[in-house]
């Protein structure tokens, strides 16, 4: 296979790519460059320096170093990605994807419709459903537990993280399964025939055959939804970052900080601490990656 | 002068005048709305313009970061119906235009009491022609108060007095909240003007110190409102800590109040107004002026302390920077000002107003009973927050102090030293002080 | 022959006794949506009662809320079609001519468009917009949303591409065809399974994207659902439930509808072939 001909030409290749050129630079790479740059000033919305801005280089990553709000965020996302992505969409996920393997085209259509629909739902919608079903008074869950003859729960107070955990486990757990299902499909079925005329055990089947055949897959799965769970701003309709700040997330900083109280400088340099988390993220598992699939 | 060179402008082009106010036709502030439209066409008519009203209702915050944006943008409505602690932030900011050369033109402006032009102004120089302004006091449920047998008529003279009442209604009313007291960053800045402010005034204490110049991290009265808050909410239960920081904590009090809840509840004008009023389907009283009573806050008790106390806000008319049409701005201002819409605004919204011939009105404004007594008994008292750009920042502080506080996170201690450090950094040790 | 059975029978057992928890999981949430639109009295509790349609009759009333779903429709219809013909041209080429750091790009890209569906970018894109003179259209909107959407859509396409096999652009060639009749005649068919999972990624991220709207437009006219379902409140500013239920409902149902449809003609089983 050729690789380096350009099969519809070099000049149609640049036109093609043109329109994405021009669109990402105005309108991803600029403006984001930008944000990288607000970052070293002291900005404000409202205020002196937002007529009078100035240039004050790294200071504000100092503040942000030295800031307890900071480290309250960044210990709140770690958990949040740890436990409503890696365990919470990509587990569940997993779990679904396994369920409707080689099962009927309707059973599977069935359960992955189920949980497509938790994923399109408008974000603004699915923050009302969820405020309505966690509320410790009149939610949906907890009379559903009070019924079955366990006490109310006051999820929002008493397990704030366990709750926004859940709800983006709910949330985003779709991509993750249609991602595995795909997954499984390009698995040889003449593999894990062999497997079952050889009666070999559910767990080594999965060991053996199906886990190494997915690997990459799972790296770019995972590599995805940490980043997209890293920047989910949703939380915030349920919470508000509270009770007492135990919800707030590193987005959720952010907006308090740019958008309250239009300290956009600020805000900006948290934006960019927060890419360089991400970036530093997504090397470890591209590094993983790379390992594993030598 | 400015009146010549726009008429003349308006004789050449078609003119408009845009004002922009938080409030859309059937949803939030819907009466504003119903008012524009009740006299704006006459002024059109008077000056021969168009005047479109830009509907916003969003939440103020949202609505706040609307208009910034709008400003910065070169754009932006004429004139902005905002409230009145923006103004030193968004003067410095250089988005209000001052309007003293205006106001010159605006006969109803001799009307206005000194403290309200006051707080329109900001070093110096006038920037906002408030609307309305409110008292704060404390509003009790006159049927729990019976059925605890407590005076119908109750006005306390100290904190312990409260504490006193609100002990009774925990022992005779088992389930019912005897009082709340805002607390919290959940609530903004309903906690500090409604809750914080409230018991620091009374304790002779104040977050800026306006003799010298410099805000006050430390003080007796200080601490003492935060043992208020302890007592309350963690010493004694007798208010609900989780409420004051569960999302959308604001409405649920209002909920928690009109089920008859919450004995008491420390507010300001606009919660009788339109909160509890009957016409409001969701929280309103029908039979709110037989069932509600108010009383007016008083001081800590000890010798020096205030009798009562009480803090006000408002809301304002301010000129967009960017107008190019400041001369017609003031015929428009000028005509809003007149007295007869101010009364049938308020007629729609009643609020303490900030000039005195609309106060003295006997067939309207003192028919009001509700304003008439609260006005009567309260403006003497009251003051109003400190008018700079770092207030909201360290208003945010004071209510995350009370947050610490009442969900016993920090001891009283720890909290004002961390409140006391935070002020620092955003002012400087130069301009704190510690009191005694 | 037993033996295989018995592992059958408790291999199915324990499939549905770990499914049927799940599903409850995901369809719990939901039942407020659909209950709640239809309900006198509307509010965060589940009230059961009689079934009125009063909630949707306001919702029609309402004119902005009519507007903003027109206003929905042109940017999520518009973003989707110039995302995904853009998409497709750039992700043929990248797949085509792989080079050194190509998938490090295409990182690096999304994670700036990260930074960019933030809040701190929010003046940035305002000042952006109002230097280019779009604030306040629904063209600004469109360009601003896509060019945050590209990155991930090219990402996710260009592993779909990779796996046609070249031999078919290759054929067209030699048969005489232009690149672009290559493109639309060949290429477009064999990638629809990629097309249509980003041109939904593109739809559910639009229609429901709140904060570039709120941003960059300025009239009540303008807004799309997703900002002007905040301006349901009553007079003291609290949320009309009854409405905002009533709306979420309808709001949701295009979504859902566009779903079904891709589903029943394509069968939800995307990406074809995938290399990390």
């Amino acid at each position: 296979m050729q690789n380096s001909v350009h099969l519809v030409g070099k000049k149609a290749g640049f036109f093609f790519l043109l329109p994405a050129i021009v669109l990402i630079s105005v309108f991803l790479i600029f403006p984001a460059i930008w944000v990288l740059y607000i970052g070293m000033t002291n900005e404000t919305l409202t205020g002196i320096h937002a007529a009078n801005p100035e240039f004050v280089g790294l200071k504000n990553f100092l503040r942000i170093f030295n800031d307890k709000f900071f480290y309250n965020a960044l210990r709140i996302s770690l958990l949040f990605v740890f436990g409503s992505a890696i365990i919470g969409q990509a587990g569940l996920g997993m779990t679904l994807s396994l369920i409707t393997y080689r099962k009927s085209a309707k059973f599977k259509s069935f359960v992955q419709s189920v949980a497509i629909l938790a994923w399109i739902i408008p974000e603004v919608v699915v923050a009302y459903l969820w405020v309505a079903y966690l509320d410790k008074d009149f939610g949906t869950l907890n009379s559903l537990l009070n019924w079955l003859g366990f006490g109310k729960v006051n999820w929002f107070y008493d397990y704030p993280v366990l709750s926004i955990i859940l709800f983006n486990t709910w949330r985003g757990t779709a991509f993750s399964m249609l991602l595995f299902s795909a997954a499984l499909e390009t698995i040889p079925p003449s593999y894990l025939e062999a497997a079952d005329v050889m009666s070999t055990s559910t767990w080594r089947k999965f060991k053996d055959i199906i886990l190494p055949n997915i690997k990459s897959y799972i790296f770019t799965d995972l590599i995805l939804i940490t980043l997209w769970t890293f920047n989910v701003f949703s939380p915030y309709l349920l919470t508000h970052g509270g009770p007492s700040f135990k919800t707030e997330l590193l987005p959720i900083y952010i907006y308090r900080n740019a958008f309250r109280y239009f300290k956009i400088g600020y805000g900006s340099a948290i934006s960019t601490v927060v890419l360089l988390i991400n970036l530093a993220l997504a090397l470890i598992y591209l590094r993983l990656s790379r390992r594993s699939s030598k | 002068m400015f009146l010549l060179i726009g008429l003349l402008a308006v004789s050449l082009f078609g003119i408009k005048v845009t004002i922009i106010a938080n409030a859309v036709k059937g949803g939030k502030n819907t009466q504003v709305v119903d008012w524009f439209e009740s006299f704006l066409p006459q002024i059109e008519k008077d000056l021969g313009i168009d005047i479109e009203l830009i509907q916003a209702g969003i939440k103020d915050e949202d609505f706040k970061a609307r208009i910034v944006l709008d400003i910065k943008g070169g754009g932006g409505a004429d004139i902005m119906w905002i409230d009145g602690f923006w103004v030193p932030e968004f003067v410095e900011a250089g988005y209000l235009r001052p309007i003293d050369d205006i106001l010159a033109n605006v006969p109803a402006w001799k009307y206005y009491y000194d403290s309200m032009k006051d707080m329109g102004s900001y070093k110096g120089t006038t920037y906002l022609v408030p609307a309305g302004t409110d008292v704060r006091m404390i509003y009790y449920n006159k049927e729990l108060f019976k059925k605890a047998g407590l005076p119908v008529d109750w006005q306390p003279r100290s904190w312990e007095d409260i504490l006193n009442a609100a002990r009774t209604i925990k022992e005779k009313l088992p389930g019912v909240i005897p009082i709340q007291l805002n607390a919290g960053t959940e609530m903004g800045e309903a906690t500090t003007m409604q809750g914080f402010f409230m018991v620091l005034l009374g304790a002779g204490g104040n977050l800026y110190d306006w003799d010298t110049g410099k805000w006050v991290i430390k003080s007796s009265a200080l601490k003492d409102t935060l043992n208020f808050y302890k007592t309350i909410y963690v010493d004694e239960k007798l208010g609900d800590a989780d409420l004051q920081v569960s999302p959308k904590a604001r409405e649920k009090t209002f909920d928690l109040f009109r089920q008859e809840k919450i004995a008491m509840y420390i507010e300001g004008t606009w919660f009788y107004t339109s909160v509890l009023s009957p016409s409001n389907p969701s929280w309103g009283f029908p039979d709110r002026d037989e069932r509600i009573g108010w009383a007016a806050m008083p001081g800590r008790g000890k010798a020096g302390d205030p009798e009562f106390v009480s803090i006000s806000g408002g809301t304002g008319f301010a000129v967009n920077p960017n107008t190019k049409y400041p001369g017609l701005v003031a015929e428009v201002l000028k005509r809003i000002l007149y007295l007869e819409p101010q009364i049938s605004y308020f007629e729609m919204k009643p609020f303490v107003p900030p000039r005195s011939d609309l106060a003295e009105l006997s067939w309207t404004v003192n028919r009001n009973s509700f304003i008439a007594e609260t006005s009567k008994a309260l403006v003497k008292y009251t003051t109003f927050r400190p008018g700079f750009p770092v207030y909201p920042e360290i208003s945010f502080f004071a209510q995350l102090l009370t947050e610490r506080v009442v969900t016993g996170q920090m001891d009283i201690d720890s909290a004002i030293e961390e409140f006391a450090n935070s002020v620092i950094d955003v002012v400087g040790k130069k301009d704190v002080e510690e009191l005694p | 022959m037993k033996h295989i059975r018995r592992k059958l029978t408790f291999l199915e057992i324990s499939r549905y006794i770990v499914l049927i928890p799940i599903i409850a999981f995901f369809l719990a949430p939901i039942f407020w949506i659909i209950v709640t639109p239809f309900s006198i009295r509307p509010s965060l509790a589940i009230t059961l009662g009689k079934p009125t349609l009063s909630n949707f009759y306001r919702v029609f009333q309402n004119k902005i809320a009519l507007l903003a779903f027109r206003n929905s429709l042109l940017i999520s219809g518009g973003t989707v079609i110039l995302v995904t013909v853009v998409a497709l041209f750039s992700s043929y080429v990248l797949s085509r001519k792989k080079f050194k750091g190509r998938d490090l790009l295409l990182y690096v890209l999304i994670l700036f468009s990260s930074v960019v569906t933030g809040v701190a970018a929010m003046v940035p894109l305002f000042m952006l917009n109002l230097k280019m003179g779009l604030i306040d259209s629904q063209l600004g909107v469109i360009l601003t949303m896509s060019g945050g959407l590209l990155p991930t859509s090219i990402f996710i396409l260009k592993d779909f591409i990779d796996s046609i096999s070249i031999t078919y652009e290759e054929a067209a060639l030699v048969d005489g065809s232009t690149p672009l009749q290559v493109m639309f005649r060949i290429f477009l068919p064999l990638s629809s399974r990629g097309v249509i999972v980003i041109a939904m990624l593109t739809f559910v991220n639009s229609w429901s994207n709140f904060l570039i709207p709120f941003i960059l437009l300025r009239s009540n006219t303008q807004y799309p659902i997703s900002v002007a379902i905040y301006s349901f409140f009553t007079e003291v500013g609290v949320p009309d439930i009854g409405m905002i239920s009533a709306y979420s409902l309808l709001y949701t149902l295009p979504v859902i509808i566009v779903y079904l449809i891709v589903e029943k003609k394509f069968g939800f089983s995307f990406y074809g072939g995938l290399k990390a």
